[in-house]
């Protein structure tokens, strides 16, 4: 596989000051200006970061002081819900069947707030109340915009087939975020994130916003095929993922009587990569913390992401195989 | 636990004289399908409990009964009522 040109230019280091240095400042600065025009922030709010994990403790915590309430939800991703562990005063907000979050307001609080869950594809309907809220829009990518008040936000590049190791935290300048890192100097993120991966990163974006124009009633269609001939077909089938979602190439249901595991592999012997929020293996005890925190069936669980190139004719094959599987694996 | 009490008060027995499903050491859906297994084959109205250690049969139990129209209730960390309100 070939290298791309990019990463041989990306090589100085773009605050050098060399002629080599000074471009690659200005196609790192175009860069995310791109991004930050497909997300709807300010370009100068954006810092780029090669760990999203780092970037739920720097989103968060940077809001946060030793004593103020933390409120999180049942449906956040671990890291989250461990900065919640590891604080005094916090409280794991409870999700409705559909996946809202049911808030408490505390004018007080800081909200960790899930735009979009990438398991089911719940998307939050109604707006967040807190003094200081950080939004977790690493499922949600370019599909959904902030709320109004949002302090702190994280993406993930992957959202819109971009490369990994690409983060983007936008810290809000009315926030009064601070850099709960060691530090001595003011930069937001400790640095060393890849030019050549952000610039990548940058042209993804600009390709998925344009494919998505074109291709999102597709997927819309796909997602309300696949979820008809299922109900129709297949017997005791819990949906997760609620009717007409905001972020339909999700698809999370599950089978009652199978076993999640048995049914992934099966699946993949037949041609189809799925994943699955189900425990029925030995490497994971604990199911899906999301589909419990719903009160939906975690056994038998299947998640389907539906891609900008999907063609109906796998659309057929996938079907058939679940119906074919399913009917196997329950005897 | 306020569903239990009318559903006490119908059993002759106790909850502690119910079958017992013993899926103790099983992995989902095993539990689940014990119970359904049992059940289907007794009356309207038959109570049993389920013992189960895996960590899925708690919300899995709840899932199932809604989906299915029958009852269940977590008693213990590894103990569940289950009660056949519907031929499934």
């Amino acid at each position: 596989m070939a290298i791309p040109p990019i990463f041989e230019q990306a090589w100085p280091g773009y605050s050098k000051l060399s002629a080599e240095a000074r471009g690659l400042a200005i196609l790192r600065n175009e860069a995310i200006a791109t991004i930050a025009g497909h997300l709807g922030v300010e370009p100068d709010w954006l810092h780029v970061l090669g760990e999203t994990n780092l970037g739920f403790y720097l989103g968060l915590q940077g809001l946060l002081s030793p004593t103020q309430p933390l409120q999180v939800s049942a449906i956040d991703r671990q890291e989250i819900l461990a900065i919640a562990d590891s604080h005094s005063n916090s409280e794991i907000l409870s999700v409705s069947p559909e996946g809202q979050i049911l808030q408490n307001p505390d004018a007080q609080a800081v909200l960790s707030w899930q735009l979009g869950n990438g398991e089911t594809g719940v998307a939050q309907q109604s707006a967040p109340i807190a003094k200081s809220i950080f939004v977790d829009a690493t499922h949600t990518g370019a599909r959904l915009s902030l709320p109004q008040n949002w302090s702190t936000a994280l993406w993930d590049s992957r959202n819109w087939a971009g490369p990994e190791g690409v983060s983007i935290l936008a810290v809000h300048p009315n926030s009064g975020w601070r850099n709960p890192l060691p530090h001595n100097d003011n930069r937001v993120v400790p640095g060393g994130s890849s030019t050549g991966l952000l610039i990548a990163s940058a042209l993804a974006i600009d390709s998925w916003v344009a494919d998505e124009k074109i291709q999102g009633a597709m997927i819309s269609q796909v997602h309300q095929r696949i979820r008809g001939y299922i109900s129709e077909r297949i017997a005791d089938v819990d949906f997760a993922t609620p009717e007409n979602p905001s972020m339909p190439h999700l698809l999370s249901l599950s089978f009652l009587y199978v076993d999640g595991e048995q049914l992934l592999n099966a699946l993949l012997a037949k041609g189809f990569a799925v994943d699955s929020g189900s425990a029925c293996n030995a490497a994971n005890l604990e199911p899906s913390h999301v589909l419990a925190a719903m009160g939906k069936l975690t056994q038998g669980n299947i998640r389907l992401t539906i891609h900008h190139t999907v063609t109906p004719e796998e659309v057929d094959g996938l079907l058939n195989a679940i119906e074919e599987c399913v009917a196997e694996l329950r005897g | 636990m306020g569903y239990l009490t009318p559903l006490r008060n119908a059993l002759p027995n106790s909850v502690a004289e119910l079958p017992v499903i013993d899926s103790i050491g099983t992995r989902c859906p095993q539990p689940i399908i014990d119970a359904a297994r049992f059940l289907r084959t007794q009356p309207i109205g038959t109570a049993a409990i389920l013992l189960s250690d895996d960590p899925a049969t708690a919300p899995d139990i709840l899932a199932w009964a809604r989906m299915t129209h029958n009852y269940s209730e977590q008693l213990e960390p590894a103990k569940f009522l289950v009660r056949k309100e519907s031929d499934f």
